[in-house]
Formats: structure tokens, sequence, C-alpha cells
């Protein structure tokens, strides 16, 4: 193999650049160290297995105040996280590739309605749209007025009942919420948090998916189109057996970045006050004044998980082209 | 020449079912069986919704207290209240300035809108064009600031609404460019090093965290970088953390861009003798800023959205005006009106600006 000459001017800056950005962060790390004990701020990560004194509700994972520790709280709230970052993300995709397909329809109100959802939605800040539906859950009639009887979702202003499967002694059934005096009993229950975020990103992020769907699908040939139509296959089977595996080999990056989207934006949990892990994180924060610590988390968890989805989709990505290459 | 027609045929009319307005209907609505479907379901659907929103929205609005405080709205079938915009629009637009003074943010932010409206087109493109900019932003600073020729000194802490939001985008996006061109040139240059692995360690961990983070790091963390005695206002470190922030993102747009200026260009330069720095200053960024202007308004757009995300850490922008408005107990109940009010102008400017991106697009030929 060719080596290049040692090449002595550019291995001076190369050192010179490092030892500027040493020197940076030795500078960076004793100023903060000396602010920290000027503050009377211990460091270290002791603190994750003492017990934590403010709850997490609402999370998969059951956590008690003043018993269990910081670390299960973390794990409470990221657990919290994946949660709401799944449940957006499997509406969001229905949503956006029937409104993506709906662009693409041969009927002009379909078209026009599909357009008019995407304008609208994609220009407003997710964070409005969750404030928006966040308002309005709250201005739904209390519990027990809470309406009609025998349906599928019943949304009071305590949170949504979804009717859902049961086990029960005799078996699965499918229940139905209903109101029950002041409560309302069966089904899943999302909080007036969990649903406001819920729907606020969903709908937010359709919008995008929707555009990605159009683009992957106008980026298959023409030719595949009337190849097929050509061989008399109906339109619905041309798109779901022919368009959609090429579309979607086109769409794959972007849809990968649109779901890494809706985790990153599943933070604005924060401005409703739903516990996911930035919640809680900044409730941690507060109660052990460690900041340096609890913010290190916190990057760590979000780039961690990224990293992997990202590292992911790129593995699939090249399978996936070899597939295309065969 | 017999076989040659002696005189013009006239066209064919098309068939009579094709042909007006009937015919177009019949082709946009009702084409096949399915489509007759999608419409009819679809217009029922919509004509419902759609009645139901002008009975809320118009017909059954309050549109003015006339004296009688929220109470005129609270009546029995009264519909949206539009009459708190009325009320609260001083609020959400300048938030908590000064009422005797609010036709400085309002001046200081016409003269930020007609910056946009000049630097939108490429006529204005020129060296006067960065020079006009900070005679803006200087007029900027002396009408929300004050303290010069007459006006009251006004501090930031003051500052709100509209005018914050505004500022907040332009300065930190204007702020995060230099820093993404470095850095986009920086994982774009051939030879590794300290730089490089540093450029791409940046761009790939500030990609992956959420903005959210990196605010509160900068309103946590920043007073504990800074040696004791030093301290930046809130609005600063916020301003500095979404200048990191757009940085990575449009940074790698400007990649895009780099990556799509053929070899070629790069060897002319360097057998013009060249230097390095002029080819990339003179011959390479040019052209690559150039290909990739519609993605970087693009980013523009979401970071503008993204501003609104300053509510969580306690900046009094459009957003955490919107939210105080909404929270005012005497109007309780009424922050869909406020909310819709403040999504019209979020739309207002993300819409012209997609129109804008959408614009340069076509106007820079098909895309290849």
């Amino acid at each position: 193999m060719h080596r290049p000459p040692w090449n002595w001017k550019a291995a001076a800056r190369q050192a010179l650049s490092f030892a500027v950005l040493g020197g940076l962060l030795v500078l960076m790390f004793q100023v903060t160290s000396a602010n920290l004990q000027s503050r009377g701020i211990q460091s270290g990560f002791d603190f994750l297995w003492k017990p934590a004194t403010t709850p997490v509700f609402d999370s998969p994972l059951a956590f008690e105040a003043g018993v269990d520790t910081f670390a299960r709280a973390f794990a409470a709230g990221a657990l919290n996280s994946l949660k709401i970052t799944i449940a957006a993300i499997v509406a969001a995709t229905v949503l956006g590739v029937a409104v993506g397909l709906g662009r693409l329809s041969h009927n002009a109100l379909a078209r026009a309605l599909c357009r008019g959802y995407v304008e609208v939605m994609r220009n407003i800040p997710v964070l409005l749209h969750i404030f928006l539906w966040y308002g309005l859950v709250l201005e739904l009639p209390p519990a027990s007025h809470a309406g009609p009887a025998g349906s599928l979702a019943i949304a009071s202003n305590r949170g949504v009942y979804l009717a859902w499967f049961e086990s029960r002694a005799e078996g699965w059934s499918f229940v139905l919420p209903r109101v029950d005096g002041l409560e309302i009993t069966g089904g899943i229950y999302m909080t007036p948090e969990f649903f406001a975020l819920f729907l606020g990103i969903s709908l937010y992020t359709a919008a995008f998916i929707a555009e990605i769907v159009r683009a992957s699908v106008e980026s298959v040939a023409r030719g595949q189109w009337e190849a097929s139509a050509a061989l008399g296959v109906p339109r619905g089977i041309v798109l779901r057996g022919v368009i959609l595996p090429q579309a979607f080999r086109v769409g794959v990056p972007s849809l990968t970045s649109e779901y890494l989207g809706i985790f990153k934006n599943s933070t604005l949990a924060v401005a409703i006050g739903y516990q996911d892990f930035m919640a809680v994180s900044e409730t941690m924060l507060t109660d052990t004044g460690q900041a340096v610590e609890v913010m290190a988390i916190v990057m760590l968890f979000y780039a961690v998980v990224s990293l992997l989805v990202s590292g992911a989709m790129h593995v699939f990505e090249r399978r996936n082209m070899q597939w295309g290459a065969r | 020449m017999r076989h040659v027609a002696q005189q013009r045929i006239a066209p064919a009319p098309p068939p009579p079912l094709d042909a007006g307005w009937g015919g177009a209907a019949r082709r946009l609505f009702f084409s096949s069986p399915a489509s007759t479907a999608a419409t009819l379901v679809l217009g029922a659907a919509l004509f419902a919704l759609g009645w139901q929103l002008v009975l809320w929205g118009v017909v059954h609005a309050v549109f003015g207290t006339g004296g009688a405080g929220p109470e005129a709205c609270r009546r029995e079938g009264a519909g949206a209240c539009w009459a708190i915009i009325g009320e609260k629009h001083r609020l959400i637009l300048f938030g908590i300035y000064p009422y005797a003074q609010q036709w400085r943010p309002a001046a200081a932010m016409a003269v930020l809108v007609a910056m946009y409206v000049v630097s939108a087109l490429p006529r204005m493109w020129n060296w006067r064009l960065p020079a006009w900019w900070i005679v803006a932003l200087g007029a900027f600073a002396v009408l929300m600031w004050g303290g010069v020729f007459g006006l009251p000194f006004v501090p930031d802490d003051q500052w709100g609404g509209l005018a914050v939001t505004l500022i907040l985008a332009t300065l930190g996006l204007a702020a995060g460019f230099p820093l993404a061109i470095a850095l986009a040139l920086l994982r774009h240059s051939a030879s590794d090093g300290a730089g490089k692995a540093l450029a791409v360690a940046y761009i790939e961990v500030t990609r992956s965290v959420p903005l959210l983070a990196v605010l509160f790091l900068a309103s946590v963390m920043i007073p504990l970088f800074l040696p004791q005695g030093m301290d930046l206002s809130k609005l600063f470190r916020v301003f500095v953390a979404f200048a990191l922030f757009t940085a990575a993102y449009l940074a790698e747009v400007v990649r895009g861009g780099l990556q799509a200026v053929p070899r070629g260009q790069y060897e002319a330069a360097a057998a013009l003798g060249l230097s390095p720095f002029v080819s990339t200053m003179r011959v390479v960024l040019p052209q690559a800023l150039a290909a990739v202007l519609p993605a970087i308004v693009n980013v523009f757009i979401a970071f503008f959205k993204a501003t609104s995300i300053v509510v969580v850490v306690g900046i009094f922008d459009l957003m955490t005006a919107a939210k105080r408005a909404a929270a005012d107990a005497q109007w309780q109940g009424f922050g869909t009106e406020i909310y819709l009010f403040v999504a019209v102008i979020y739309f207002a400017f993300c819409h012209a600006m997609s129109r804008y991106s959408a614009w340069l697009q076509a106007r820079s030929g098909p895309v290849r």
C-alpha cells in the first residue's frame, strides 16, 4: 500500500489543535468544579441508589416515592418516553400513509383535503398542537356527564378511555368503557397529558410522513404503473404489490428521521406535565442539584437511543439495497 | 396533388360527456364508482364539519364584549369568543413590554419583516445586503432597548411576544450559519484529523439529542462553566443554545451542497493557481450554497417553529405569551381561541417561507 510521506506541518497542526482542545476542557473542568464546590453541591452518581422523593405517575414501572431509588425513577421515565414514542409512531404512520396516498388519489376532493391537511398541520409548531389538544381535553365534560354509554371511546376531562380486550376469569373479552357514577371504568385509560401529547405529535408528524409517502411513490418510475396496467392488474393491487415495496425502500431513510423526530419531540411532555424521561430528569435535577450528572444522563439516554436506531436503520438499508441489486 | 386536402378540417369536438364543466366535474370527482363514493362520503363529512365550524366560529361567535367583559362569552349558546383576541392581542404580540411604549416592538418587528422580504429577492443578493442587515439589527436593538434618542430604557427581560420569537429565530440562524459552514467544510475535508473527527462527533451528537435537552443544558450548565462573578442573561443563553443546535442541522445541509459540487471545480480552481482558501470561498461555497438554498429555507422553517420550545425554559416568546393569555383566570375556558390566533401567526410565517422554498426550487430548474 502506498503511504503518504510523513508531513511535519500537518502533524504539528493536529497536535496543536488537540492541545488547545485539551486545554479548554481542563479549564472548563476546573472552573466547573470550583463553581460546584462553592455552591456546596456534591458530585458523583451515588445519588442514583438513594430513594427519590418525587413520585412518577402513569408509568408501566410502578414507582413509590420515598421508597424507590432515583435509578428506578429514571427507568420509569424512560419507559414513559418509549410508550408515547411507540404509540405516536404507530398512529402517525397509519394516518400519514393514508393522507400521503390520498394526495395521489384520482379524486380531486380527496387530493385537496389531504393537501390542506398537510399544509395546515406542518406549518404550526408541534408544541402549539399539543397545547391546543390539552386545552380541548381539559374543556371536556366531567366523568359523570361523559358521553354516550356503549361507545368505543369515552372522553372526559380526566382522560380518555378506549375499548380494549381484557383477560377475565372466563377468558379474553372485549370491554367497553362505561360511566360508573363519578368514575369511568374499563378499557385502556389515557391521561389528558398523554392523550394531548399523543394526538399533537401524531397529527403533526403525520403531515411530514404523508409528504414522504407521496414523494416516495412519485419517485417510482411511471413505467411500473403503466406496465402493471397493461397486464390488467387492478390499481389497488398495483399499489400494494408493485409500487409500495419499491417506494418503501426510497422512503426508509426519511421515515427513520421522522421517527427519531417523534422520539425527540416527546420531550415536549415537559410543557404539559407528562412525566417522560426529560420531565423526570428535570425533577431529579431540582431535587438533587447535581446538574452535571443529571444532564449527562439525559444526553446519554437520548443520544444512545437515537444513534442506536439510526445505526440499525443504516444496516437495514444496506441489506435492503442488496436485495434491490439482486 | 389530389391527395392533399384543400381546406383545413376543423378538429372534432370532444365527446359531449367529457366537455365543459360537467365533463371536468365528472373527471375530477366521479371518474369511477369508488371515486364517486369517496366524493360523497368526504363531501358529506366536510359539509357537516364545516357547518359546525361556521356555526361555532362565525354565526354564534362573540366578536366584541360590548363592555360586558368575559360574561358576554359565557351566555347560553355562545360560540367562539373572538372578543378575547381583542382583549389580549397586546399581551400576545408584545408580552409585558411597557404598554405606552409598545409602538417600539411593533416598529422593530416591521423592520425585521421588511428585511425578510428584501433578503428573499434574488436581485438584492450582493454585498450590500449584510450591511443592510447590520443597520436593521442596530435599529432593532435601539428600538427595543432604547436608552438613546429620548427612548426610555427597557431591559430584555421585559421583552416578549412575537418580537422575541422573531429575533430569536433571526439571530439564532444568523449566528449558527457561519458555524455550520465551518463544520460542513471540516467534515467534507479530504484529510482525516482532529478537526474532522470533532466536526463529525459534534454534528452527530447534537442531531441525536432533543432541542429541549440542549436548552436545559444551556440554562443549567452555562452558569456552571463560566468563571464566578460572570453571568449571562437568560435570553442570551437560550440564543447561544439555539445557534449551536441549528448549526449542526445546517451543517448537514451545507455538506450536501458541497458534495454536489463536481470535483472538476476544485481541480480547475487549483489549476488556475487559486489558494485553497480562495477557491473554497469564491468557487466551491457559492455553488454549494446555491444548490441547497431551498433545503436551507426548510431548516429555517423548522427552527422558526422550534423557537416555540423556549416556553419551557421561561423565555417570554409568542408561545409563552399565548399560554399566559390563556391562563388568565377571568377569561378561563377560551384558550382554544387564543391558540388558534397564534397558530394563524405561525402559519403565516411558515407558509410564506415554504412557498418561497418551493419557488426557489422551481427557479433553480428541474431536479436532476
